[in-house]
């Protein structure tokens, strides 16, 4: 019969190595909208330029370059928007947010079907620079293009013996595809000394600027405008930033966005949980006595741009009010997801919002703290990350203006399964 | 004599504890707008006739926590129609300090105008102002505040603790005609280090700021070294509401609001900073600028370098050259600390509506001195007694 002699020493590490075992060891996710980054997202742009619209939007999108050096971004700009299967048939509109949208009238049998259309570009920034297009113009002709205004050398000595001379022609930007339109934009920062389009050899590039510790130069601001037929509204958020990690310089065109295994992330990865800190739909604010109301726009961290696919993926939400009651639901995210929060937990519309956990009706709370979690739903090579940001609406004698607020992360690590984005 | 045995679990235990202290005190120092914190900084809260200010703030504890605000109002002295220091119209920094309380996971807001009295009379009042579990008695403000808010996570004995639990949002509201504005508050998060903080051995509570990027040799995170901007000109035309034809003549107007990270609300000394400005067009081309915050400062981008006539100013369009430009914000003297704060922008359509936008400001680096990094940064914290 074998002995088994207990050894204290072994006994005590081992107890805390199950505990640590239990603490992941998953980099913390250092996403943020307040630092440059090698990849930046705008989870929200929308613009309704058509001719009589009840309904003018357009937005601003600001980009800069950090550093001191010249950089090249490619971006990918998607069409998000749902489309009635029976468009034109008896006035049924093209674009559509629910069913009904499709089935005015008399007509039957329209559905409103999700779409996610990409369309890709690149450009170039010098040294500080910074741009700015709106989303339904597009830029087709940058600043400095290169040819009739050229900028400074450039004194990196990485760079070509043009430094950075060469015709920009590469850089443009298209308008938005559609129109109403709705959907996000990614960019990717590049090298800019492998820009060749045909070869498709823009490798990611981890960044140039030292002071960042190279975690990528880009920098972003979105500003949505209404001016309406008697009013103006305008609301702005910063783009979110996913950083990069040292492995991320000369990466290949599938981005590894964060995960249990440290020596594989190329980027900082999205986070587990999402925390909105809201006003609950319905609220009254005390002093002007407007009616609030918040839009949450989710986008998934996982992107396939080369066969053009995302996926399902489940979502559960934590609701605290102030009386410290805790309430939960769920719903999914397929590509881009935008509603009400009272329509998070009921039929998408008003009808049924005063029902909704999201209510001041049902919470009994002006304020509230909503914790997102996405699932991860098991398939393989990709993630199930989600970023967003959220728009408050503030609805007093026939006006609404509005808000809008990057939300933030606890502090608790990231996600274990990696997001996954591929580019073309 | 005492002897000490030498116990092999406990070994084992200590020896894995460490790794598992230096696992959980990775993260990477910088000050934050979006992941929860031990220190967190509202730049800009106004209260006066036209304009109010809600303050949301979020506990991510599970369990009951605690916190110490202060507000600190930064209104000119009577008599003093814009701030001239030559003439003693600097900002009053007069500091109200009061305690939270959040159990697990609660939310809690308050109006600066109403603040928020402890009444439990109004849990009843089902869905209305002050319904839930009161943080605390949050005193109002005065007509005519302008000035910040800071809250700091403790125990509930009022020491600092390294909790980083704390989040907050503001939201600026134009009374006659709701145009909201909506910023994250800056956090600063903290380390174990945070735990020792007071009293020290002089018997003071001094936060230092003093943590660098990626590591956990400090006690709270340092301020950062450059604050960048990304704008557009003052007085250009939208390019959105020119292209609906509602294009007004002011144009965009920027506010900027800046408060220095050092304060000694014990000695009552507010901070001064003096700040280069390095502006970048589209074009490349590069301008300068400078000016003090002392206090808490709230400026038109175009009064930095031309108060009298804006047009002259380096961020006019006309002057600029360019739609958009980025402005970098830095420290000028070695031995200032640093400065945080928001962005405000206005645009102004053909009838004179006005919508506002906040935007919170881009980071990097981090201002330490020294390689002992004693921090350029401190708080003081009135001593309790």
């Amino acid at each position: 019969m074998r002995t088994v002699k207990r050894n204290p020493f072994l006994a005590g590490a081992a107890a805390i190595l199950g505990g640590l075992l239990l603490v992941t060891n998953i980099a913390s996710a250092e996403l943020g909208s307040d630092k440059s980054a090698a990849i930046i997202i705008f989870p929200q742009l929308v613009s309704d330029t058509r001719m009589g619209t009840a309904t003018p939007v357009d937005t601003l999108i600001q980009v800069q370059n950090t550093s001191s050096h010249q950089i090249a971004a490619r971006c990918f700009l998607v069409n998000a928007n749902s489309h009635c299967s029976n468009a034109g048939f008896m006035g049924v509109p093209l674009v559509c947010d629910i069913d009904s949208d499709c089935n005015p009238g008399a007509v039957t049998g329209g559905h409103c079907i999700a779409g996610w259309q990409e369309t890709d570009f690149r450009f170039q920034l010098t040294p500080h620079q910074p741009i700015s297009w709106v989303l339904s113009e597009g830029m087709s002709v940058f600043p400095i293009d290169g040819l009739i205004k050229i900028g400074p050398v450039d004194p990196d000595t990485g760079l070509p013996a043009s430094n950075n001379q060469e015709p920009f022609g590469t850089s443009s930007i298209p308008p938005a595809p559609e129109q109403p339109f709705r959907g996000e934009l990614k960019c990717v920062q590049v090298d800019p000394t492998t820009l060749t389009p045909d070869t498709g050899t823009e490798i990611p590039d981890d960044g140039t600027n030292t002071v960042n510790n190279k975690v990528g130069d880009l920098a972003g601001v979105a500003t949505i405008v209404e001016p309406k037929a008697t009013d103006l509204d305008a609301r702005a958020y910063n783009a979110i930033g996913l950083q990069a990690t040292p492995n991320a310089a000369g990466g290949d065109n599938t981005l590894v966005l964060g995960g249990s295994d440290p020596d594989a992330a190329e980027y900082d990865g999205c986070p587990g949980v999402l925390l909105l800190d809201h006003f609950f739909d319905g609220a009254t604010d005390p002093v002007s006595g407007a009616t609030i109301t918040t839009k949450l726009t989710l986008v998934p961290c996982s992107e396939n741009f080369l066969t053009q696919q995302t996926g399902k993926t489940t979502i559960q939400y934590l609701v605290y009010n102030e009386f410290e009651q805790r309430f939960s639901t769920s719903n999914s995210a397929n590509c881009y997801k935008n509603s009400t929060l009272s329509d998070i937990a009921s039929r998408p519309g008003p009808d049924d919002d005063a029902t909704s956990i999201f209510n001041v009706n049902v919470q009994g709370t002006l304020s509230g703290q909503t914790r997102i979690r996405p699932v991860d739903s098991g398939v393989a090579g990709r993630g199930d990350g989600l970023l967003g940001v959220a728009e408050e609406y503030f609805a007093n004698n026939g006006k609404t203006r509005s808000d809008a607020f990057n939300i933030s992360k606890p502090n608790i690590s990231g996600r274990a399964v990696p997001d996954i984005i591929v580019l073309p | 004599m005492r002897t000490v045995k030498w116990n092999a679990f406990l070994s084992g235990l200590c020896g894995f504890a460490v790794v598992l202290g230096v696992l959980a005190a990775s993260a990477r120092a910088d000050v934050v707008t979006e992941k929860t914190a031990s220190i967190i900084d509202f730049p800009k809260v106004i209260y006066n006739a036209n304009e109010d200010t809600d303050i949301q703030i979020v506990s991510e504890s599970p369990m009951p926590l605690f916190a110490h605000c202060f507000y600190v109002d930064a209104r000119l002295p009577s008599g003093c129609s814009k701030e001239d220091p030559r003439i003693g119209c600097t900002p009053i920094w007069q500091e109200i300090d009061f305690n939270i309380t959040l159990t697990h996971f609660q939310p809690t807001h308050w109006r600066a105008s109403i603040g928020r009295p402890v009444d439990p009379s109004d849990d009843f009042k089902f869905g209305y102002y002050g319904a839930g579990i009161d943080p605390g008695a949050i005193p109002p403000l005065t007509s005519g505040f302008q000035g910040e808010l800071m809250c700091i996570e403790v125990e509930m004995d009022g020491t600092p603790r390294d909790g980083n639990h704390l989040f907050g949002v503001a939201t600026l509201v134009t009374t006659n005609d709701s145009d909201v504005s909506k910023y994250n508050a800056i956090g600063i998060q903290s380390t174990v280090a945070a735990n020792a903080t007071c009293p020290d051995d002089q018997g003071r509570c001094v936060l230092i700021l003093n943590n660098p990027r990626g590591e956990s040799s400090g006690e709270y995170n340092a301020c950062p070294q450059t604050l960048v901007l990304n704008h557009v000109a003052e007085g250009a035309t939208d390019p959105i509401l020119d292209e609906f034809g509602k294009a007004g003549t002011t144009g965009v107007q920027n506010q900027l609001t800046l408060v220095p990270c050092s304060k000694d609300f014990e000695n009552q000394i507010a901070g001064t900073v003096t700040v280069q400005l390095a502006v970048y067009n589209e074009y490349e081309e590069r301008f300068s600028a400078s000016f003090t915050v002392t206090c808490w400062k709230t400026i038109e981008l175009t009064d930095i370098d031309s108060p009298t006539d804006p047009t002259r100013s380096i961020f006019y369009y006309s002057n600029l050259g360019s739609l958009t430009a980025q402005t970098r914000i830095t420290p000028a003297d070695m031995s200032d600390g640093a400065v945080i704060g928001v962005l405000e922008t206005t645009r102004t359509d053909t009838t004179s509506n006005t919508a506002r936008v906040s935007t919170n400001i881009l980071t990097e680096g981090d201002r330490i001195k020294g390689t002992d990094f004693a921090g350029f940064d401190q708080i003081q914290l009135p001593v309790q007694f």
